[in-house]
């Protein structure tokens, strides 16, 4: 998208509907350029993108190959215009099609048929009558290719004629006039310069092709999403809104009017975030049906953006846990997939992480180009690290709170997921920023983050934590750990220092203890009353049996889950009266140590950077899971920190494990230091060349299959 | 004409109307026993939106129920709180008028408790760190024997911001308006959320009161002095200002030197729902903590409520068990800071609890004046302070009323109580007034119009200026002895009565035809006839000495009488002199 616009803008100068509209004629207007012209190494790089964002877009009309083909041309005849007017006949265009084919090397029309028709730019081109006789007419030919003798196809007229005339045949081809005449110039192009004529050539029809992308994108993001239903990703899922979404960005793209660069992503939403009309459940009974009335900011923010909203994702009940366990079902990895005997419907498998899994997962496996999540102790750094893409959790008041469903106020924080950190980086400018609906957004004015061309890393530091090496870290995790500094070591000249917080290993005891209180505080509303699960009560048998307290008992202990249950119990013991100073208190106290330790770190000139591991371990299966039994376990050793003290993180694929699952690191910066940390991650992105199992053939070549 | 007596006379009139009857808190003053009351108000701030969400709050009777509902309101899931400027204005300016130390910064807290009424399970209040505290309010008490005012003094410990509770409406009241088909079962409940959210103040006072009579006189002021700056409608009847009262009956122990107040029962009353019922309520939980302590029984710590129409105070629960109301602070808000070019805040007094100290870095407080626009950050105190100048509070109502029209402080106090000065002032602006004409003015305000003032309910609905216009009217007609005295107060209520809305004075007499009669013929005809009538009567005149005056006073009725009252009374009376005079000899 991007450089489709930057090649636009530098050759042509034009906006592009004016170029040309005849195919023959776009290929001779070289006044664009003069013939001196030589391509700079820039341009070869446009090129290549070209070439590949042809092919990309080519989802439906298949590539012209050299193999041979048996075409079978549908020639149009149109009725609208009166006989005088008329230059040529059917017959002639029929043969000067016929020849065109010919031209081609191993290339042999088998059949050909002359058509009429009204309607050659609505998304059917054929009455029905004509539908049935043709498609039994080709399937009788034996033809794999159809050349509809039409100037340019829209992407909706392809989709139509593979429904209607082909019966869904993926291997047959469909082409237009434009293509082929297209081919015939590009075998015979040899120079540079010639090549290059053929790629401004394909503008037009790339441009034609392109503007349906966001259309076609989001109908593979939806294909693929039915396609992996079975990992539980999605607990419910807005395609019809999506796709009425893309239909309308689609047209701001065509009219120039685009809203901006998040205009036409896809994404999701974990479903603790209101989303107005749209149920959101946090993954419990309780809000099993309750659909929220407005938009949380963040969402608000991003639909105005022109973002098209795919589903709403799964996670731990309210967030609580880092499995993405809940009512709706495990999460599982997308890897998953990757494994050749894996049942989709085994009971066992590779888990996601949580609590945003949901979410990791739709980014992972490319359902979607980013996903929103919420970090209260590393529920998005978490389950992005384990799912390989990234995560990222901005300073705690960066981006508005109103509208995610509480689960700790002081430490929830909304997070980003996504394979592109340019992506990440639009969404985070889009997103942040203060909001009057949340008193705790940090109330100065947002400058929007732009990623530097190139970074220095020479004059960062790099601190590594001396306290990051705990019991239970495994080799897996070490190796990514050493792996990432020998990079910002190696690549980028950084210097590694030692540092200490001392008070950080507290900091798993202060999340659990004031999580509990939060939630026993903030699930008080929960009662069932003016929404949430309600309990049915059998008024004819006992009618005045019930009362307040014992409807809302009910209502409570039919729907929430023992890990809620537990932690609601747990908080309210800390919030007694005598108990207070004990653990609450006692926990904002070392709260702010923990701050004060970042504090020195950071402030004292240390470092500016803190790389640690995201995970103890790379993702484990499911029956490994069941056999814990804690509450609180301490999977969040190395992310609760950054939320506890409200910094900057973010995780990072690093490398794939010996089992080929994906292993993570985490960056952690000064408070505020969002664009830092942005940087330095786009930085060791492109310097680490991670493959994501979006981008991975076995991958792909699996769910395609499937 | 108008004697002091009159004066006096009007004023102890007034003053009873208002209290009805007077109270027996004098009589008690037993030496063993030491009476401690302290008060608990909750004011709701005057408004337009509520206190932390942007829902409508006003009128709340004429609401349909759940109306004025903000999803924060209703407790929905992902709502958090947006603090209301209004509220902090409001609590400062309380806070002024109740001479209380302003804390630059306060914090709000959750206080969790389970009911039906409370949608999210807790409320958002003030309670380790409110926004004033250590106060003090003077406020008047006149003495119910002698009359006399004087001023006491009471403490005032704290005012916290916090927002209300929803209504809980019980089954008896709206099974009326429910068709017979939607027969509801036992034990429900009905909630109605329109009062949730509402901004409220609470006033606590130090237990400094020692009698009912010295708390209903509080109340009062208190109410008067919040309405006077706006921030309190202080309409009791709609829980605009809920009182609840705290007695403890403490003994002395007198064997000790000095002698030492020993430990009482604290009894709270709830629920009070006139300032009646807080003087009645107060007087009778104070007797039946000492009938309890002179029969040796045991006092229940406890919360009762005063049922008016039995008169005595009733038991609601037990407070034996007390709850635990685990308060934690709210974490969605951030402190409240007020500012002020006085109040400098100190960086190392500003530690809180919850923890925002990122948030209120250095970097926070250099840039303080960028943060404006956010009130729960930022309340710009000398800007509250200016306008609270501008406000008249009922002290200096009262001196005004002393210094310029030379009124006893009594009289100045009902005056203020009733709203009468700016009635008084309204019409005193017109003219160059004499001090007979003063007087007069004093007494029809006092007595005619004060009258009108407790028994005409539709008084509100008159519009100031034509209120003032009929009581300029009225004047000018009695001072001009156009209607006899004998109807003033009736005519009074004629004029005020609503369907004569757009009559003044002059017009009512004229089409009532109640002018004075000054015709002696017309008179001495109906004495004539009176007596007539009444042979045995003129007889018992001319037998009985001692019953002369009696009979006199009987002539003079029924002359009055036979004249629909509007006859000139001293005509009448030299009238009905003479003629029975004439009788004798």
């Amino acid at each position: 998208m991007v450089f489709l616009n930057k090649i636009f803008k530098k050759i042509c100068q034009k906006p592009f509907s004016k170029l040309t509209s005849s195919p023959i004629r776009s290929i001779f207007t070289t006044h664009c350029f003069d013939n001196d012209f030589e391509i700079p190494l820039d341009e070869n790089l446009y090129w290549d993108n070209l070439q590949n964002s042809l092919e990309e877009s080519d989802q439906y009309t298949n590539k012209l190959t050299k193999a041979e083909k048996n075409v079978f041309i549908l020639q149009l005849k149109m009725q609208y215009r009166s006989k005088s007017r008329q230059s040529t006949t059917p017959e002639l265009q029929l043969a000067e099609s016929i020849s065109l084919v010919d031209t081609l090397d191993n290339w042999r029309v088998i059949d050909s048929h002359i058509v009429s028709t009204k309607r050659s730019h609505s998304r059917e081109i054929f009455g029905s009558g004509n539908q049935e006789m043709l498609s039994k007419k080709i399937a009788s030919s034996g033809a794999d290719s159809l050349f509809v003798v039409i100037d340019r196809l829209t992407n909706m007229q392809v989709k139509g004629l593979r429904t209607t005339l082909l019966g869904n045949n993926p291997n047959m081809a469909i082409y237009d006039r434009y293509k082929v005449v297209l081919e015939i110039f590009k075998r015979n192009a040899r120079s540079s310069i010639a090549k290059l004529q053929i790629a401004l050539a394909e503008i037009p029809y790339l441009r034609h092709r392109y503007e349906n992308k966001i259309v076609n994108s989001c109908i593979r993001s939806i294909n693929r999403a039915k396609k992996l239903e079975k990992l539980n990703i999605l607990i419910s899922d807005t395609f019809d809104l999506a796709e009425k979404q893309a239909f309308e960005s689609e047209k701001r793209w065509n009219k120039n009017l685009a809203i901006g660069r998040l205009d036409g992503r896809t994404f999701t939403v974990k479903d603790n975030i209101s989303t107005e009309s749209i149920r959101t459940t946090c993954g419990s009974k309780m809000l099993e049906n309750y659909t929220p009335s407005f938009n949380a900011t963040v969402v608000d923010r991003l639909l105005k953006s022109g973002s098209l909203l795919v589903g709403k994702t799964n996670l731990d009940e309210f967030g609580m846990g880092s499995v993405s366990s809940s009512y709706f079902g495990t999460v599982k990895n997308p890897y998953n997939v990757l494994i050749d005997d894996f049942d989709e419907d085994a009971n066992d498998f590779y888990i996601s992480g949580g609590s945003s899994g949901g979410s990791a997962a739709s980014v992972s496996s490319g359902i979607v180009d980013f996903s929103i999540g919420s970090d209260t102790g590393g529920s998005v750094r978490n389950p992005a690290s384990i799912c390989g893409c990234i995560g990222f959790k901005p300073t705690y008041g960066m981006i508005s709170r109103f509208g995610l469903i509480p689960l700790n106020n002081y430490l929830d924080t909304i997070g980003i997921m996504s394979r592109k950190i340019d992506v990440l980086v639009d969404v985070f400018n889009t997103i942040a920023g203060p909001d009057p609906n949340d008193a705790t957004s940090l109330k100065c004015e947002f400058k929007p983050i732009k990623l530097a061309d190139s970074f220095n890393t020479n004059e960062i530091k790099i601190g590594i934590p001396k306290e990051f090496f705990p019991n239970g870290l495994s080799e897996e995790s070490l190796k990514a750990w050493k792996h990432s500094v020998g990079i910002f070591e190696k690549f980028g000249n950084a210097k590694i220092v030692s540092v200490s917080i001392p008070n950080i290993i507290y900091s798993m005891s202060v999340y659990s203890v004031l999580t509990s209180c939060e939630v026993a505080s903030n699930f008080a509303r929960y009662d069932g009353i003016r929404y949430g699960y309600h309990s049915e009560l059998n008024l004819d048998t006992n009618p005045s049996g019930y009362n307040f307290e014992t409807v809302v008992r009910k209502n409570r202990d039919e729907s929430l889950g023992q890990v809620v249950r537990s932690r609601i119990v747990s908080g309210n013991y800390f919030l007694l009266k005598d108990n207070y100073e004990k653990y609450f208190l006692k926990s904002h106290k070392i709260k702010q140590l923990i701050v004060n330790d970042f504090l020195k770190v950071f402030n004292d000139d240390q470092c500016d950077l803190l790389v640690t591991p995201s995970c103890f371990n790379e993702t484990f299966k499911y029956s490994h899971f069941l056999k814990q039994s804690q509450v609180f376990d301490e999977k969040d050793f190395f992310t609760s920190c950054a939320n506890v003290a409200g910094l900057p993180a973010i995780t990072l694929p690093c490398i794939l494990s010996q089992n080929s699952l994906p292993i993570g690191i985490q960056l952690i910066s000064k408070w505020k230091r969002d664009d830092l940390i942005l940087n330095i991650a786009n930085w060791f992105i492109n310097k680490n060349g991670f493959e994501f199992l979006a981008d991975n053939d076995k991958f792909l070549h699996k769910i395609s299959n499937n | 004409m108008l004697s002091l007596f009159h004066t006096k006379k009007s004023f102890t009139r007034a003053f009873f109307s208002q209290i009805r009857s007077i109270s027996e808190a004098i009589e008690f003053n037993d030496p063993e026993l030491k009476v401690k009351i302290g008060l608990e108000i909750h004011a709701r701030i005057l408004s337009k939106t509520k206190l932390f969400s942007d829902a409508d709050c006003f009128d709340l009777t004429n609401t349909p129920v759940n109306k004025n509902v903000g999803f924060f309101d209703a407790a929905f899931p992902g709502t958090m709180p947006a603090l209301n400027r209004r509220g902090i204005e409001a609590g400062l300016l309380t806070a002024l008028a109740l001479n209380c130390d302003i804390n630059v910064m306060s914090y709000f807290e959750r206080k969790h408790y389970f009911y039906a009424d409370l949608p999210a399970g807790y409320q958002i209040t003030q309670q380790r760190n409110p926004i004033a505290q250590n106060g003090y309010f003077k406020y008047p008490v006149v003495n119910p024997k002698t009359h006399k005012l004087s001023y006491n003094n009471c403490k005032i410990k704290r005012i916290q911001l916090e927002h209300d509770s929803a209504r809980s409406l019980q089954i008896d009241d709206v099974f009326l308006k429910l068709n017979k088909k939607q027969k509801l079962p036992e034990n429900t409940l009905l909630i109605d959320l329109n009062r949730a959210g509402m901004g409220l103040m609470e006033i606590v006072t130090d237990p400094d009161f020692e009698s009912a009579f010295e708390c209903y006189s509080f109340a009062r002021e208190l109410a008067l002095t919040l309405k006077s700056i706006g921030t309190c409608d202080a309409q009791m009847g709609e829980g605009g200002f809920r009182v609840d009262v705290n007695v403890s009956v403490h003994e002395i122990d007198k064997s000790s030197d000095p002698p030492i107040v020993l430990p009482g029962t604290r009894v709270e009353l709830k629920n009070l729902s006139s300032f009646n019922a807080i003087l009645k309520g107060t007087e009778y939980e104070i007797k039946r903590q000492r009938e309890m302590i002179r029969k040796k029984q045991p006092i229940l710590l406890e919360t009762r409520t005063y049922d008016s129409i039995k008169g005595i105070t009733i038991s609601l629960r037990s407070k034996e068990n007390q709850y635990d109301y685990r308060f934690m602070p709210e974490p969605n808000l951030l402190p409240l800071i007020v500012y002020s070019t006085h109040l400098k805040p100190n960086l190392d007094t500003l530690k809180c609890d919850n923890n925002k100290q990122l948030c209120l870095s250095h970097e926070f407080f250099e840039k303080l004046h960028s943060f404006k626009n956010q009130p729960e950050f930022y309340c710009d105190f000398d800007k509250v302070k200016d306008q609270f100048e501008h406000k008249d509070l009922p002290d200096k109502r009262r001196m005004f009323l002393v210094n310029k029209y030379g009124m006893t402080h009594e009289i100045a106090f009902i005056f203020v109580a009733n709203n009468l000065d700016y009635i008084i002032k309204k019409l005193i602006s017109h003219r160059n007034i004499t001090k007979e004409d003063l007087k007069l003015y004093t007494r029809v305000l006092l007595t005619e119009y004060l009258n009108q003032v407790n028994e005409n309910p539709d008084l509100e609905k008159i519009d100031f200026e034509l209120q003032c216009a009929k009581i300029q009217s009225f004047i000018v007609l009695i001072k001009n002895k156009k209607i006899s005295r004998r109807i003033w107060l009736s005519f009074f209520k004629k004029l005020f009565d609503f369907k004569n809305l757009n009559k003044l004075a002059h017009e009512l007499a004229k089409d009532e035809d109640l002018y004075v009669i000054t015709d002696g013929q017309l008179i001495q005809s109906t004495i004539n006839k009176v007596f007539e009538q009444n042979p045995k009567a003129t007889n018992e005149y001319k037998m009985k000495d001692k019953k002369r005056k009696k009979i006199f006073d009987f002539f003079v009725g029924q002359v009055h009488k036979e004249l629909r009252n509007i006859a000139e009374p001293e005509l009448v009376e030299e009238l009905v002199l003479k003629n029975l005079k004439n009788l004798i000899y």
